[in-house]
């Protein structure tokens, strides 16, 4: 199990959506997630995009008050969820194309919840590389999400090699510490596979 | 309405954290697979959530949107209102007056329905708690004991089950030692609570919204059972036979001992505190346990294990028949109260970050229990239907 029960625990409770600094925190925190989940339905990142920020446009302007962390993930991924059921019907000839090569997803409350557990699990173990310090996460990232070499991160990054090695290694302990066995075994399956396929460990 | 999830968002997603986490309980995980016999495409997630394909191809794909950007983007946006007081003012007044209008006409209708039917606002009102739970049997039937008659309620491997006139349920073994290991379970709702004795003659309180799963009788070398929620517990001594407690990421292990689990969902930590003899407790996810000593509190989430002296009458008072804060924040003094009232709550604004102390009987009317908070003059509560709103 995440060590921090809660994801959004670093958050206090109840959340003031026009309180800037909370605006912030909570939108870094789920305009990922969000996106992902509409994308389920849009397949379009772009119009994902446009919907899930007009969500936190109108969290803001409506100063919305979250009073813990169920309710606040489960009014956000609702209005998710209507926000892009309200994409599709007023971009309907746009959309109607799409459908008849069959990339429909059915809005159906059991698509509803379980996209919403796709969206939110993957999102947990993200949010656990982004909580590492600045520079372990940057050489993660680079390693794990874009799959660059030691040396192409070095180059890039303008770190020794071996640097870039002890910022990995270090990072990886870190998160080893943070999350359960299972999270870690699955993600550091893709950074050793990477590894040893670099030949660099 | 939803067919397919019987199980709250909540709930699942706690399963799901512990399911990806790897931390659940035997119990936990085959209310899980329950969940996920209910249709394909629950099987599916709970499959896709554990593939370490989709897992990398989610995480790429939630790491590619630019954040920060689109974060700057909306804020530049025109529809995002800067602070303009002139036009706040108004908006709030016109906030208000319909307020006033939505008030007033809702108290006018109000009004007019309680001449007509006074049944219909049933089930929109805060009850107090009590005495209520469900049954469940090895073959999957469900007994509600409020209404289940005094007596036998059913024979379950070797064992009778006994509704007392109390109101408990006693487990009788038989003579024999039985073939197969059968299972119970015991549940509360919300607003409920309940007390049972196991064949062993150890006594189980379960205050609301909790759950025990246990043998109908112990045979073997250890007496083991799983809970949810808060159970108090007054475990008869059997020298050879350790009686062992699984909860949340945690198990302890006692000879005969009485202790208090609260292992609530919501709540950030685990605390097991020990009225009497001694208890072992240890957390799933490491190799590490503490021996706890009358008056003391293991306090467990996740790996962490800590002991700390525990106001153990206020540990207790739940089963004592009141709800005692002793300097407890008021989003906890919430949790307990909804568990118990069996309602929503919401706060409005933020809230003073005082300290609420003070001692009422949980058989109180919800009114009464909020008056009392009320006294503190650091918060104000209004009731409608079953949503508490809190505000200062």
């Amino acid at each position: 199990m995440v060590k921090n029960q809660d994801d959004v625990q670093s958050l206090s409770y109840p959340l003031n959506m026009g309180d800037e600094r909370i605006f912030d925190q909570v939108f870094r925190m789920y305009y990922a997630p969000l996106c992902d989940f509409s994308e389920r339905y849009l397949h379009s990142k772009d119009d994902a995009e446009e919907t899930i920020g007009k969500l936190f446009v109108n969290l803001w302007n409506n100063k919305e008050v979250f009073s813990d962390p169920d309710q606040t993930r489960a009014y956000l991924y609702r209005s998710a969820y209507n926000g892009s059921l309200n994409t599709i019907r007023s971009n309907k000839r746009r959309f109607k194309r799409e459908h008849a090569y069959g990339m429909d997803t059915e809005f159906t409350e059991e698509s509803f919840l379980n996209n919403m557990l796709r969206s939110e699990m993957i999102a947990m173990i993200s949010r656990e590389i982004d909580r590492l310090p600045e520079h372990y996460a940057n050489v993660i990232r680079m390693s794990y999400v874009e799959g660059l070499k030691n040396e192409e991160i070095a180059d890039l990054s303008g770190l020794s090699v071996q640097t870039v090695k002890n910022y990995k290694n270090k990072g990886m302990n870190l998160l080893k510490s943070r999350v359960s066995g299972r999270i870690f075994a699955i993600i550091s399956s893709f950074l050793f596979l990477d590894q040893l396929k670099n030949g660099l460990f | 309405m939803r067919p397919n999830h019987p199980l709250s968002e909540s709930r699942l997603f706690y399963l799901f954290k512990g399911y990806i986490g790897g931390s659940l309980t035997e119990l936990e995980t085959a209310e899980l697979n329950g969940w996920a016999e209910l249709s394909l495409e629950n099987r599916r997630v709970l499959e896709d959530l554990v593939n370490e394909g989709y897992i990398e191809a989610g995480i790429k794909n939630q790491q590619a949107f630019n954040i920060e950007a689109a974060l700057l983007r909306i804020k530049k946006e025109e529809r995002f209102e800067k602070g303009r007081p002139a036009y706040k003012l108004l908006k709030y007044i016109t906030i208000a007056a319909s307020l006033f209008l939505v008030c007033f006409l809702g108290f006018y209708f109000y009004q007019k329905k309680v001449d007509t039917s006074s049944v219909s606002t049933a089930g929109k009102v805060i009850h107090t708690g009590g005495n209520n739970a469900i049954l469940t049997l090895a073959s999957g039937e469900t007994i509600a004991l409020n209404s289940a008659k005094n007596g036998r309620v059913a024979i379950q491997g070797n064992a009778v089950v006994n509704k007392t006139k109390e109101g408990q349920v006693v487990y009788v073994p038989g003579e024999d030692v039985p073939d197969a290991i059968v299972y119970n379970t015991i549940a509360t709702p919300r607003g409920g609570e309940y007390e049972l004795t196991l064949s062993d003659g150890s006594r189980v309180w379960l205050n609301a919204a909790s759950s025990i799963r246990y043998p109908t009788v112990f045979t073997g070398d250890k007496r083991s059972v799983e809970i949810t929620g808060e159970v108090y517990l007054e475990v008869a001594k059997m020298k050879n036979m350790p009686f062992i407690v699984s909860s949340k990421g945690q198990q302890v292990e006692v000879l005969g001992t009485h202790f208090n689990i609260n292992a609530y969902s919501d709540e950030p930590l685990t605390k097991t505190t020990l009225l009497e003899g001694r208890v072992k407790v240890s957390v799933s996810q490491a190799h590490h346990s503490v021996l706890l000593s009358p008056n003391q509190q293991a306090l467990s989430s996740g790996q962490e294990l800590k002991v700390a002296t525990a106001n153990v009458e206020e540990v207790v008072a739940w089963k004592n028949g009141y709800f005692r804060f002793n300097n407890d924040d008021i989003y906890s003094v919430m949790r307990k109260l909804s568990r118990w009232y069996d309602f929503e709550f919401v706060f409005d604004g933020s809230l003073p970050n005082e300290g609420y102390n003070g001692t009422i009987s949980r058989y109180k009317n919800i009114n009464q229990v909020l008056a009392m908070l009320e006294y503190s003059n650091a918060v104000h509560f209004k009731i409608e239907g079953r949503r508490v709103i809190v505000m200062r």
